[in-house]
């Protein structure tokens, strides 16, 4: 990773931020569905939920939505990176060989 | 029973060779497997492709992943954006936004939320929210210190 900071600046690490707030929020969302959470709405969107007068069902869509985003958001760099690396690990191998 | 006594004399004629069973054994302690040798190796050589398969289609990903990161720069009269950086801003505006309305929804919508989260028992659910807010917008202003720029 520190390699690749080199070059462009240091997206694969915004992109594994990124993807590890992600599979938090996923695993915090799965978590409170199975315990089943009383309130009715998931308040996903804080503040802005309740100004703009969503629905619960549209709170969970969005935030849904939100989060797709934004693994799309870091996919390519995060790709890119692990390419990369596997690249160069390739290329080290056939340099030894 | 038929079957059974065939694959006894099966296991008999040629199981120390294929299966690496001692001579002389009980039948007792000898394992019933689940199904012949040569399905166990159809069933391996299935696996095996399959695995290769999946190497194959990460590879083609990451191989696309690395052009598409080349093609993808936008080249103006002063400066190069890269495709990963504007894509880093857009996630790390998103984050900044929703974690702004959860500290916001903390401080306003504070006497809603005074029970105890089911996730996490030792925080209310404002806290956690005060949590994710700060998460998001630390998240959201590292991913755009780190969105990266010139090179794609």
């Amino acid at each position: 990773m520190a390699a690749y900071a080199g070059c462009g600046g240091g997206k694969a690490r915004a992109s594994v931020m990124i993807l590890s707030f992600v599979s938090l929020m996923v695993w915090y969302r799965l978590a409170q569905a199975w315990l089943g959470s009383g309130a009715s709405r998931c308040g996903c969107f804080g503040l802005l939920g309740t100004l703009t007068g969503m629905s619960a069902r549209t709170e969970k869509l969005l935030s849904g939505v939100v989060l797709v985003a934004l693994v799309l958001c870091a996919l390519p760099a995060f790709l890119k990176f692990v390419s990369q690396t596997h690249f160069e690990d390739e290329k080290r191998h056939l340099q030894r060989k | 029973m038929s079957r059974l006594l065939e694959w006894f004399e099966y296991l008999r004629k040629s199981g120390d060779q294929n299966r690496g069973f001692p001579r002389g054994r009980s039948l007792s302690l000898v394992p019933f497997p689940k199904c012949p040798v040569h399905t166990l190796q159809q069933k391996e050589a299935r696996q095996l492709k399959l695995l290769g398969w999946i190497v194959k289609g990460i590879k083609l990903t990451a191989k696309w992943a690395r052009t598409a990161g080349r093609v993808s720069t936008l080249c103006g009269n002063t400066m190069c954006v890269s495709a990963y950086g504007v894509l880093a801003s857009v996630a790390s505006g998103v984050l900044v936004v929703c974690g702004l309305s959860h500290i916001l929804g903390f401080a306003f919508v504070n006497s809603q939320y005074r029970e105890l989260n089911l996730v996490f028992p030792f925080f209310t659910d404002s806290q956690v929210y005060l949590l994710a807010g700060i998460t998001e917008l630390g998240i959201g202003c590292l991913c755009w210190v780190w969105r990266g720029q010139g090179k794609g």
